[in-house]
């Protein structure tokens, strides 16, 4: 996959259709498709701690590199992984999409909202936050080079394993 | 859900609680893992008469730096006063008894309970009462200062890291650790300046089901080929995809538990007294450049034989029993703080080994997320053993648990226990031991 190096321009209505998409993606189990929405070196971010600057040193809910990402989906879609029995079914609504004008190195930066409710034997989890996401033009389309999941509960007590993306 | 917890609540509770008899050498009652009762008598008898770890003096640098947690049921806070002390306090106002410190952690000149205004110092000390005519002729001096936040009775800072006791009335905390302080000395050992740090603040996760099905599942050799298979099978597959990238201490441990049912058969597991143990480490050491000048650092440190047994020994999971379960090797722990019979919070830290190459701790820290976050995908599997154990323990029909595997091979090493295999539940069998001695001491 080759980044393109003009700069992205996307409408508003252009990027929430990505958003929309990737959002579906998840909700619909098809993590190939969700997969395929990351460049190479993409990163995947949910920090601890509101205030969290260097996800190298200190610690987070997620930081996955693309392996890790692959990984992750694939105990999600593997026939007997324990915590999946019964499977996590998730809602996502994405709303209030901010787009910034395209950074320097040609990444556009997008905010958003969401609001995610998750269902897993009989019991209802709720999560909230903010995504921003740091889209760049390549030869195979838009895609995501890194995605910061700011979660309103980040630094709070989890009774909730959160196995499958935001 | 509630209706059949409540149903064996009552059974529990309806049977006469004789606490001694709930443990055998092999094997142990249910009730031990649902009944709230013995619950509370945990509380007091284990939680209320042991060593229990508060923090690590890393979360308190400065004078007016304060970190909040429980001791048992008790919250507590753990200062740094401006003598430069730390002092592990009960978390509540001698008044009417609300807490003080309402954060996890902070920084203040005095603490001030926001209820009706009486401060103290960092060291617990009253320093002033509003108004404090009122008590004129009453049986409380509001000028005293010992009639401040009450201190703990026993504080011990081992290497940095603030234990503490509810009683005045328990044996020191070296007779109390023994040799069950190899491993965490071991992580110290390992930083080339001699000490560690936290890395910022710590996970807090819950576990729906009792405290103990969790450490029981630290010496568990068994379970990583079941539980964990999925995904030790998911990260190899990665690994040959992406050809070997990623980041180390990620993928490459996770693919580790990829083997057959008997590959923990070699990893030493070492029971020692008053509950605590050791398993050896399995992870990959690091290799490179770097590692090299880490080398010479801990023989500048050690000399070159004592930087070969700090080497040598290398820990997995070391329970220090009841609190600690700490992954030496990874540069992690696991402090445990049970809120219920079924619920038990995990804070879990990252340590950094001072004077050691960045990249060990980012290896920590890569580890930590995947297997440890609140959104990890090892304990992640781990927890729905946890939750069907309890779940299954709640019928009162059956009412023992087995511990009997390698039952009658364990090897006498000093005063501890070596499991005939790392597959022996003789950790277990140890942690019960003392469970029961803690339960019926007098």
């Amino acid at each position: 996959m080759l980044t393109t190096s003009h700069k992205l321009r996307l409408s508003r209505s252009e990027v929430e259709d990505f958003l929309f998409r990737q959002a579906e993606y998840i909700d619909s189990r098809d993590y190939e498709s969700w997969l395929s929405l990351f460049t190479p070196d993409a990163l995947y971010w949910i920090p601890v701690r509101p205030t969290d600057t260097d996800p190298e040193t200190q610690l987070s809910f997620m930081y996955d590199d693309l392996p890790t990402m692959v990984a992750r989906c694939e105990r999600l879609l593997a026939f007997g992984t324990a915590g999946q029995q019964p499977i996590t079914r998730s809602s996502h609504v994405v709303s209030n999409v901010r787009v910034n004008d395209a950074t320097s190195n040609g990444e556009l930066v997008v905010h958003s909202r969401f609001h995610v409710t998750q269902f897993r034997r009989d019991v209802l989890k709720s999560y909230a936050g903010a995504y921003t996401h740091h889209l760049v033009a390549t030869d195979e389309g838009v895609k995501i080079r890194l995605q910061r999941v700011d979660l309103i509960d980040c630094d709070g007590i989890h009774d909730t394993i959160l196995q499958i993306y935001l | 859900m509630s209706a059949s917890l409540a149903t064996s609540e009552r059974n529990d509770t309806a049977a006469e609680l004789d606490v001694g008899r709930l443990v055998e050498p092999e094997r142990i009652h249910r009730r031990v893992f649902t009944d709230p009762d013995v619950f509370e008598l945990e509380m007091d008898s284990i939680f209320g008469r042991s060593w229990i770890y508060v923090g690590h003096e890393s979360q308190i640098p400065q004078p007016g730096d304060y970190f909040t947690t429980q001791v048992g049921r008790q919250p507590v806070v753990m200062t740094r006063h401006t003598d430069g002390q730390i002092y592990v306090l009960e978390n509540r106002c001698p008044h009417k008894g609300a807490l003080v410190c309402p954060e996890r952690s902070g920084h203040a000149k005095r603490f001030m309970c926001m209820y009706h205004g009486w401060r103290f110092d960092g060291d617990g000390s009253l320093v002033s009462v509003p108004v404090h005519s009122g008590y004129d002729g009453t049986s409380f001096d509001p000028k005293d200062p010992g009639n401040g936040m009450k201190r703990l009775p026993r504080v011990k800072n081992h290497r940095g890291f603030v234990f503490a006791s509810l009683s005045a009335d328990i044996p020191d905390f070296d007779a109390w650790a023994g040799e069950g302080l190899r491993g965490l000395d071991n992580m110290i050992d390992r930083a080339p300046d001699g000490s560690v740090e936290v890395v910022g603040d710590c996970y807090r996760t819950v576990q729906n089901s009792n405290w103990k099905i969790f450490v029981d599942n630290m010496s568990d050799g068994m379970h990583t080929s079941f539980v964990h298979h999925q995904m030790a099978r998911a990260a190899q597959r990665t690994l040959e995809k992406f050809k070997g990238q990623g980041r180390p201490g990620g993928l490459d441990v996770a693919a580790m538990l990829a083997g057959e049912p008997d590959q923990m058969a070699k990893v030493d597991l070492v029971a020692h007294p008053n509950g605590h143990f050791d398993m050896a480490a399995f992870a990959p050491e690091l290799k490179g450049p770097e590692a090299d000048q880490y080398k010479a650092a801990l023989i500048a440190r050690h000399g070159k034989e004592g930087a070969e047994v700090v080497l040598q020994r290398n820990y997995h999971n070391v329970l220090m029993f009841p609190t600690i379960v700490m992954q030496a090797s990874l540069q992690q722990m696991r402090v445990i703080r049970p809120l219920s019979v079924d619920k038990t919070l995990l804070e879990i830290w990252a340590f950094r080994l001072k004077g050691a190459p960045e990249s060990f701790l980012r290896r920590a820290v890569t580890g930590a997320n995947l297997a440890n976050s609140p959104s990890n995908v090892v304990a992640a599997d781990d927890f729905e053993a946890y939750f069907r154990v309890h779940a299954g323990l709640k019928g009162p029909q059956s009412e023992w648990i087995s511990l009997h595997r390698e039952a009658n091979r364990d090897i006498p090493v000093g005063t501890s226990l070596k499991g005939h295999s790392g597959n022996s539940e003789v950790c277990m069998r140890n942690m019960y031991k003392a469970w029961h001695a803690y339960m019926t001491a007098q």
